[in-house]
């Protein structure tokens, strides 16, 4: 009884609505357009006329900076990263403008007639009407992106990466913040509704999470939280988070789903649900859990901090009735302009009170025993340890999966031994009143979010006697350290400079055999003067602007000649490893200022004395995404608030010849062996 | 053709249009009546695509009609209240119509806009609600529809478009077998253009007839007594719809032949016998105080 349209048919369909809602958009691609082509001349102008010359405005601007590069074609890089940032922005918000308008079509019963009955199918007009708001959202965008680079072209700059991954980002974005806004207008039957409904999800949902890995992060003493960085989930329901342009295959996948949901929907959808709240509860359902999950979690987690009622998981619970029930209250109030149907739909309400306060109880009591988890030394086949002033990670390595690897490093029982003796000491050390855990679940959800970063300290990873291998990771918080939040724990002291120290330890984890060139911040050369103390020689340094490639290259040259140095003479080693031997714990400051370290030439004259044969010391400095974080300045003593974690120091001996040859030629000691 | 078969419509608790079957035959105009709430307008959104029936199904030349754009490509549809956009003219919407209908004719599109009083290129919803109307009866009529459904479309028109509209509809209905089927309380307009009219209550359909047959099927009868005769059933073996006293003076409201009843009224020895055809509006008054619908019992 039905007849099949052709392709064809449906096309010439979808582009007469395509052109149809270009007509009715065209007043608002005319402002953007408009918007857009006032802001890039502006832009332009102040590059050209005023010019910029200042290295920290590159800062702000996350460009690289090139010592090497004219005003001129600063400012060309500051034009293209300013414009197309604005452009960006705007892009972001009349996306959702154009999808609004266009989707509201679903909710409105005049429109539903004119719609309705227009001879074209459901999908082809839903589909039809995404891609308007689709095209309409990224062509303009795309063209002023390629005005900017060509006017950057023109000016002999080439493309900045930014500008470039901006694209991608744009096309993301736009698909699923479009796809995801169209699922949701199916699903509701007023415009309001499909906004609020939008936004509560955009916002709700990843502060949800936040939450979530807050409270997993600071209940679960050892638990690596690193695993949530840039995670999809942490955005899942947040399209938002499109336009960060990482993460693409779920955007993908997300986006997909969302229209092939859409198109199953809107078929069945009925019409006369415009103007009525919902066509589909689900969603609802979903918001009102969302909104009363965060409130709850809000105030439950800031009165389980307080110590309320004299117990933070009494607080904690006192406080998430408090939160959620109201919420859910409003968000119903908002969605069903009323109080009809509130008994009827409190059901799913009662279901989350009931499961976080029971996964709180079960985190809080720590009912599995995940934070005194210490394996027996006869239960494990072999054990690694992972301290972070010591342990290099290089930035492309997963570090999740590093210590997960390093199960497999020792397997002699003193190294398995003198693990567990460290993680004992790390276990009995941890907090254990509630508040505290809920304290920090402030701090855990916020690490990653705001860049202050989360910093793994110290990581035990164990293979056991099954083969299966456990992990535990203990991170401190940096705020700590300014007294905003109370610790942790208390730093153990327990002594591992043998397990840090072995030859096999340095070869797979020490900046000075596999850190990156561009991750090294310091790189300097100790010894003495014919006549003079110990002095310091710098070859590459973060204070230093005026460190160039060459100085790199000699750095490289010496690395390499340690590391042959290194891996064919066993006899000096323990010289060479003094500093660690020696000194391990001392310099453990979790931040170790770098000034006081400079100074310290101490440790090279002590080990100078006990090994005449020592010629100079190395010293490294390296950071990367685990061992290092940009911190705001308040939080550190260093002015520019930059600290770098691993350091590491060598003694050379007479018999690292092959090192002191390229000391030699990169023009840092004397033929005498003394320091320039 | 349409067949409309036991189709039933809800919306919550409310049952819109309950359980009804139709067919209405191609180059026929047929009008819908009803009490507020009848189900008329639901009825016509159904037979338009616009909802889709709970239960039953509606099918158009053979094919049925929810979400099927060719069989919509020939009807269309002109809802009580038209939505037009801010910035639309009767020239931006032909142009999304021109590319949709399949039928759509430039010739007749130009030919109504010289005929109907309205500019192309003025926006619509400046427009006056008759003007309004207008508008939309130059698009819908342009796309040369096979079924064209009206709701209410009277309502605001002038006298002078009024018979303008109903002389352009009866040439397409002779010209181009086109079907018709208009939702209207204007049941003086339909008198003159409907071949059949349907009467709706609460979701049902109360009767549907040729309007010739129930304008002779009703008969609307005075008749006065000297004495009222004291028989308490006084017009037994007559079917009476309505009746209405005024001391010795009857207006009654019967169905059937005057060769049948005038002799049964004869036989009382009335001193004064008329009997007088109904317009449509006293026939539908009269069927829907049967079906309980009338002033006594609202009031």
């Amino acid at each position: 009884m039905t007849s099949t349209v052709s392709f064809k048919e449906k096309f010439k369909q979808a582009f007469s609505f395509f052109k149809w809602d270009l007509k009715s958009c065209s007043g608002t691609l005319a402002v953007f357009g408009i918007l857009a082509s006032v802001a890039t001349t502006i832009i332009l102008t102040l590059c050209l006329v005023a010019g910029f010359n200042e290295s920290s405005l590159f800062y702000s601007l996350s460009l690289v900076y090139e010592d090497s590069i004219s005003q001129f074609d600063m400012s060309i890089k500051i034009f293209q990263y300013a414009s197309a940032g604005i452009i960006y922005l705007m892009t972001t918000f009349f996306t959702i403008f154009y999808t609004v308008k266009i989707f509201s079509y679903l909710h409105n019963k005049r429109k539903a007639d004119l719609y309705g009955s227009l001879p074209v199918g459901r999908i082809t007009l839903y589909f039809t009407k995404a891609a308007s708001a689709f095209i309409f959202s990224v062509v303009p965008t795309l063209f002023f992106l390629g005005i900017i680079s060509i006017i950057s072209i023109c000016f002999g700059q080439p493309i900045v990466n930014e500008v470039n991954q901006m694209y991608l980002k744009i096309i993301m974005g736009a698909f699923a913040s479009i796809s995801a806004y169209g699922l949701v207008s199916v699903c509701c039957g007023t415009t309001l509704n499909s906004v609020i409904m939008f936004i509560a999800v955009c916002i709700a949902y990843p502060l949800s999470a936040m939450f979530i890995k807050g409270t997993i992060s600071g209940f679960f003493f050892g638990f690596y939280s690193g695993v949530f960085r840039d995670h999809f989930i942490m955005n899942a329901l947040n399209p938002l988070a499109a336009y960060d342009g990482i993460n693409i295959i779920y955007w993908i996948i997300f986006s997909l789903t969302c229209l092939a949901s859409a198109a199953f929907l809107v078929k069945k959808r009925k019409t006369e649900r415009a103007q009525s709240s919902f066509a589909y509860y689900l969603p609802c359902h979903l918001v009102k859990v969302l909104v009363a999950f965060l409130s709850g979690m809000f105030l439950g987690v800031l009165f389980g901090s307080l110590n309320v009622l004299s117990d933070g998981f009494l607080g904690f619970i006192f406080g998430f009735l408090l939160g959620s029930i109201p919420a859910f209250i409003i968000c119903h109030l908002i969605f069903y302009k009323g109080f009809s149907r509130l008994i009827k739909t409190s059901v799913p309400l009662g279901c989350l009170i009931i499961a976080v306060i029971t996964c709180m109880a079960l985190c809080n009591y720590d009912v599995f025993g995940y934070n005194e988890f210490i394996p027996n030394a006869d239960n494990i086949k072999s054990a690694g340890l992972y301290i972070s002033n010591y342990t290099y990670i290089n930035s492309d390595e997963n570090f999740k999966e590093t210590i997960h690897n390093m199960a497999d490093d020792f397997s002699d029982d003193k190294s398995k031994n003198e693990i567990i003796e460290l993680h004992k000491e790390l276990v009995n050390n941890q907090y254990s009143n509630s508040s505290d855990k809920f304290e920090s679940v402030w701090y855990n959800m916020l690490s990653d979010n705001f860049s202050i970063g989360d910093h793994p300290l110290y990581g035990v990873s164990y293979r056991m006697n099954n083969s299966t291998v456990t992990t535990r990771v203990y991170t401190t918080n940096i705020l700590e350290e300014s007294s905003i939040f109370s610790g942790y724990f208390s730093r153990p002291i327990h002594d591992c400079s043998e397990i840090m120290s072995k030859k096999k330890y340095i070869e797979k984890y020490s900046g000075m055999t596999h850190a990156n060139n561009d991750d090294i911040t310091n790189f300097s050369v100790c010894g003495r003067r014919k006549n003079t103390l110990s002095v310091y020689s710098d070859v590459i340094s973060q204070y230093n602007d005026n460190t160039d490639r060459s100085d790199y290259d000699k750095c490289e040259k010496i690395r390499k000649a340690f590391i042959k140095d290194f891996k064919e003479n066993e006899k000096d080693y323990e010289k060479v490893m003094y500093h660690l031997l020696h000194e391990f714990g001392e310099q453990d400051y979790y931040y170790y200022d770098y000034y006081d370290y400079y100074d310290n030439s101490e440790v090279f004259d002590e080990a100078k004395e006990l090994y005449p044969d020592i010629v100079c010391a190395i010293d490294l400095c390296a950071d990367n995404t685990y061992n290092s974080d940009y911190i705001p300045t308040i939080f550190s003593s260093a002015s520019n608030g930059i600290y770098s974690e691993v350091f590491e120091r060598y003694m050379i001996p007479k018999s690292f010849t092959n090192t002191l040859k390229a000391l030699q030629e990169a023009d840092i000691l004397n033929s005498n062996l003394t320091l320039k | 053709m349409i067949e409309i078969t036991n189709i039933t419509k809800k919306f919550d608790k409310t049952v819109a249009v309950d359980n009804l079957s139709l067919s209405v035959n191609a180059g026929s105009v047929l009008g819908l009546v009803g009490s507020n709430g009848s189900g008329k307008s639901t009825l016509l959104r159904i037979l338009s695509g616009v909802y889709e029936a709970d239960e039953g199904e509606v099918i158009i030349d053979g094919k049925s009609l929810f979400d099927n754009p060719k069989a919509k490509g020939i009807c269309c549809f002109i809802p009580d209240f038209p939505f037009f956009y801010n910035n639309s003219t009767i020239d931006n919407i032909a142009f999304l119509y021109r590319d949709l209908y399949p039928n759509w004719s430039e010739k007749e599109f130009e030919r109504y806009c010289s005929v109907f009083p309205i500019k192309k290129d003025e926006k619509i919803i400046n427009m006056s609600k008759g003007m309004q109307r207008q508008a939309a009866l130059i698009l819908a009529l342009s796309t040369c529809p096979k079924y064209l459904l009206l709701d209410e479309i009277f309502d605001g028109l002038d006298p002078v478009v009024r018979q303008l509209l109903k002389k352009i509809l009866i040439e397409n209905v002779a010209e181009r077998d086109m079907t018709v089927i208009i939702a209207s309380h204007n049941l003086r307009e339909l008198e003159d253009l409907c071949d059949r009219v349907c009467l709706m209550h609460k979701g049902k359909l109360l009767m549907e007839r040729e309007i010739d047959a129930i304008k002779l099927g009703l008969r609307k009868v005075q008749i006065a007594f000297s004495d009222v005769p004291l028989d308490q059933n006084l017009f037994d073996g007559i079917d009476v719809l309505n009746i209405w006293r005024n001391g010795n003076i009857f207006n009654i409201t019967i169905r059937g032949a005057e060769d049948e009843f005038i002799p049964k009224l004869n036989s009382l020895n009335p001193v004064y016998l008329s009997v007088l055809p109904l317009t449509l509006e006293e026939i539908f008054i009269s069927e829907m105080g049967a079906a309980g619908y009338d002033i006594n019992s609202i009031i």
